[in-house]
């Protein structure tokens, strides 16, 4: 929304270009603007002008938009904003929910209006949420084709294409969205391909980077990124520093998931099981996840509680929802990891990977064809895992593992 | 025990379809804000300082609308964005001076995220666990070969934010320490400050209202006394004074100022396929005359806009010549005001692209700036009235400025007190008063000359001395 923040660049855009324009032709009887034509909406929670991204800041912004969208159900600006906020609620709170319902809320925008940028924009970006990276592609090409200088399009893009595994493209498409205007948002972007890259120091520094450039009414995005912080430190082992970024995280957005998950893995990392299976097991209850689930397994596993353990697989497994429905290859993985249902394993890889050959869906599919002895099919997904350069050490040792029995065999 | 089946039924019910993955680093989910509030302008002031005749004062705000109350998280400059007050003295629209401002942050305790742990009674005080600092830097620009830089001060301290009589006790020495002395008579400034700038933002974010013109708007609403909307909150000023022999290039007395922000470009790739961690920077905001930005440029230009130098800017120069305030005028007051001419407007790019002739001209290069003639002497009291109206010295300065013949105001440089909104209103709608009417012929349209927010001055008082802007609002006493 380039210079939205500006303090009257929609506050005046009434007296002037913005709001004004698109009243004018509802009391006087100009022609109506073109539908593609931006509109001026106001500032999106956390943003000069609007309540904060905390707790009650997200609440009482939802409230206050979902009155306006009621009592006008074609305020194009009440659902952008209303849809801003679900957005941010739907990642503070790990829950899908209020994403759907921006999405709904989007789509009855664009039944209206076709094409209207705004709603076009937003939608982006809440299907990027929902994983449907195809989609959002197709929306940010078109809201990019709207209005090539918008720099946030290249993000929707970029984040669409490296979900996919397009790497070079989606790179590209960061590069752009820098150029068009360096922000928070294109240093964290960056900041996760250098990672993909394997330059976790250069991520670190960037990151870092968008972490300053976010101003302390976003608490939200600030503990985002704190948490961010904290997964790069806990990758290159400074467990010091990541427990400070983590807990820094809880400081901005108390609760915040990421931040709790975070210092549990923390304490697993440091091998003090019962302190990380205590925040585990209360984190479930708020957001519960495969990914948590099979954390709390894991430390059950190590602590030699089998039946615990097998508890919290078989949640794992309920949590992620049948096997046709996977848009993620993380539920293969956690098959596969645990020698569990196997051939399902590899049947959900392999229809993920038909979608998309991002390299954790390749890493997965792998391991997967690895579990089942399909060496040669598992090598070659390994080392397309294996192609941005990637020092994350899980993928690593599984793609040593396969490489190992690949020369052996 | 744990129930976790009976929990996987809970939270089915609870989150339903569409749960968010638990892949931390998905940046999927990565915030997608486009808005930049700590690299954002917000206005900018320029005028010969009224008790240092022979100093030009400029004030270049940033961050806009803070919340006095807005702890625990307190707004502070951005030590990864290069903040800019550029200079051009010799009318080409190219900056040749540049005093570059870059701060740097220290957390005194890392492992506290507090801002300050006990009463800050003191710059220094340990207790303040986030002091900022800052160098100023003068660039010499000398178009077709290197520029020279000049540090001229290192380490500045910057006053905390005023949090409340327990925190930040005895604001004013506080902010009054942060006031420095540089070489060669220079004195700089940079903290919270209250947000001088004062609009009636309600009425006109309620379909372009002017509460007292309500019942001439196409909607129409019972007249009302305007409403100040950035009353109570603060914005963070970074202000330098400096001799004007040193601004000036002879014979020019007018230079023309524009503010800016921009931050590093850092790629993914540089085009040998290397990695770039050290990129150029890239303005993100810039600002010269007052509602430019907002009034002029259109939403899908805004971004190039930012990032273009005033240098570029005769690409939109028909946005001025045919505005889109003075239509929006016309259809939504068309009842009450005299039709307003909506092309040809050559006097908006004299007023706000090459400066007044016999004011504040810098030449026929057309460059959004804020022009200042530091040849015009104010009187103590700020105000230089044009001598043909015959007003005694002590007459005090006119928030319409050069529309009252108050040649020391808007648009020639703009003083803290000026009523920038009052005076665009009026010269889009082509209601420019009597004495620019008789004295540079400029259209005079009646009642447009008398349109206004109804907001004719700040919530504060301004200060007599630099940093001339008051200080800030305090988080505890403001809801």
């Amino acid at each position: 929304m380039d210079k939205a923040s500006e303090r009257l660049a929609w506050i005046a855009a009434s007296i002037l270009v913005g709001i004004g324009a698109a009243i004018v032709p509802a009391v006087t009887s100009h022609a109506s603007r073109p539908r593609d034509e931006p509109m001026s909406i106001g500032p999106g929670v956390g943003m000069p002008g609007a309540p904060p991204t905390s707790s009650d800041g997200l609440r009482q912004r939802i409230g206050d938009m979902e009155s306006r969208v009621r009592a006008q159900p074609h305020d194009i600006g009440a659902s952008v904003l209303l849809s801003d906020a679900l957005l941010r609620q739907a990642r503070a709170t790990n829950d899908g929910r209020p994403a759907n319902r921006a999405s709904d809320v989007l789509q009855a925008v664009l039944k209206e209006q076709p094409g209207q940028y705004d709603a076009l924009r937003m939608l982006g970006a809440i299907d990027l949420s929902q994983h449907r990276f195809r989609n959002a592609l197709e929306i940010g090409r078109r809201a990019r084709d709207l209005r090539p200088e918008d720099a946030w399009n290249y993000g929707v893009i970029g984040d669409a294409l490296i979900e996919l595994g397009e790497y070079d493209e989606a790179f590209e498409a960061f590069d752009t969205m820098m150029a068009k205007r360096p922000s928070a948002a294109a240093y964290a972007r960056v900041a996760y391909a250098r990672e993909l890259r394997g330059n976790v120091e250069e991520a670190l520094d960037t990151m870092q980077m968008a972490a300053e450039a976010t101003p302390p009414q976003d608490p939200e995005a600030r503990a985002w990124y704190a948490a961010q912080l904290g997964e790069l430190y806990l990758r290159i082992g400074r467990l010091n520093a990541a427990d400070r970024e983590y807990r820094r995280a809880a400081f901005y957005f108390p609760s915040y998931p990421h931040a709790m998950v975070g210092q549990g893995k923390v304490k697993a990392t440091r091998g003090d099981r019962d302190g990380a299976l205590a925040i585990y097991l209360e984190q479930l209850k708020h957001t519960p996840t495969l990914d948590l689930a099979a954390r709390i397994g894991d430390l059950y596993a190590k602590g030699g509680n089998a039946v615990e353990s097998e508890r919290y697989y078989q949640l794992a497994e309920d949590l992620a929802g049948p096997g046709s429905a996977q848009t993620e290859a993380h539920l293969a993985l956690f098959l596969a990891d645990h020698d569990r249902k196997l051939p399902e394993a590899v049947k959900i890889a392999e229809a993920v990977a038909a979608v998309r050959h991002d390299i954790f869906t390749e890493d997965a599919l792998a391991w997967a064809y690895f579990k089942v002895g399909r060496l040669d099919q598992a090598f070659a997904a390994s080392q397309r895992a294996l192609r941005t350069g990637t020092r994350d050490e899980r993928i690593l040792s599984r793609a040593a593992r396969i490489r190992a029995a690949s020369l052996h065999q | 025990m744990k129930k976790p089946l009976a929990l996987v039924l809970v939270v089915s019910m609870l989150f339903g379809v569409g749960m968010l993955s638990g892949r931390a680093s998905s940046h999927r989910e990565a915030p997608l804000i486009s808005q930049d509030p700590m690299a954002d302008n917000t206005d900018l002031y320029a005028f010969r300082s009224p008790d240092r005749p022979d100093t030009v004062t400029i004030i270049a705000n940033y961050i806009p609308l803070e919340s006095p109350a807005g702890g625990p998280n307190f707004p502070a400059f951005d030590d990864t964005v290069l903040y800019e007050i550029n200079i051009d003295n010799d009318g080409d629209a190219k900056e040749d001076l540049s005093y570059q401002f870059r701060f740097h942050t220290e957390t005194r305790n890392p492992d506290s995220f507090l801002y300050n742990t006990g009463p800050i009674s003191s710059l220094s005080d340990t207790a303040w666990n986030r002091p900022q600092t800052y160098s100023v830097t003068l660039v010499r620009h000398r178009h077709g070969s290197s520029e020279r830089s000049e540090v001229l001060g290192r380490n500045i301290p910057t006053p905390p934010d005023n949090i409340g009589p327990r925190s930040t006790p005895n604001y004013e020495a506080l902010a009054d320490a942060a006031v420095t002395s540089l070489p060669g008579g220079i004195t700089v400034f940079a903290g919270q400050r209250d947000d001088p700038f004062f609009v009636d933002l309600g009425s006109v974010f309620d379909l372009a209202g002017l509460r007292p013109f309500n019942p001439f708007h196409a909607i129409a609403l019972p007249a009302a006394p305007g409403r100040d909307a950035v009353a109570r909150y603060n914005t963070h000023s970074i202000a330098i004074q400096v001799p004007i022999a040193q601004l000036v290039q002879a014979p020019n007395t007018t230079i023309g100022i524009y503010a800016s922000a921009s931050r590093q470009e850092v790629r993914v790739l540089r085009k040998d396929g290397v990695e770039d961690n050290h990129g150029q920077f890239v303005q993100v905001s810039r600002l010269g005359e007052p509602l430019i930005n907002e009034a002029v440029i259109p939403l899908g230009q805004k971004d190039l806009w930012n990032r273009l130098d005033p240098q570029d800017d005769a690409q939109f120069e028909s946005l001025y010549t045919s505005p889109e305030v003075s239509r929006l005028e016309n259809a939504l007051y068309g009842s009450v005001l005299t039709p307003i001419t909506v092309t040809g407007r050559n006097d908006l790019v004299a007023i706000l692209l090459t400066g007044v002739p016999g004011l504040n001209f810098t030449g026929p290069r057309k460059a959004d700036l804020l022009r200042l003639n530091t040849a015009l002497a104010p009187n103590p009291n700020g105000a230089c009235y044009h001598p043909a109206l015959g007003l005694p010295a002590s007459t005090p300065p006119s928030r319409l400025g050069v529309l009252d013949g108050d040649l020391c105001g808007f648009p020639n440089g703009r003083r803290l007190a000026d009523d920038v909104v009052d005076i665009d209103l009026r010269a889009f709608a082509e209601g420019y008063g009597p004495i620019l009417h008789s004295v540079l012929g400029l259209p005079d349209k009646s009642p447009n000359n008398q349109l206004g927010d109804g907001v004719d001055a700040n919530d504060k008082p301004f200060i007599a001395h630099f940093p001339y802007v008051p200080a800030p609002h305090q988080g505890y006493q403001v809801p």
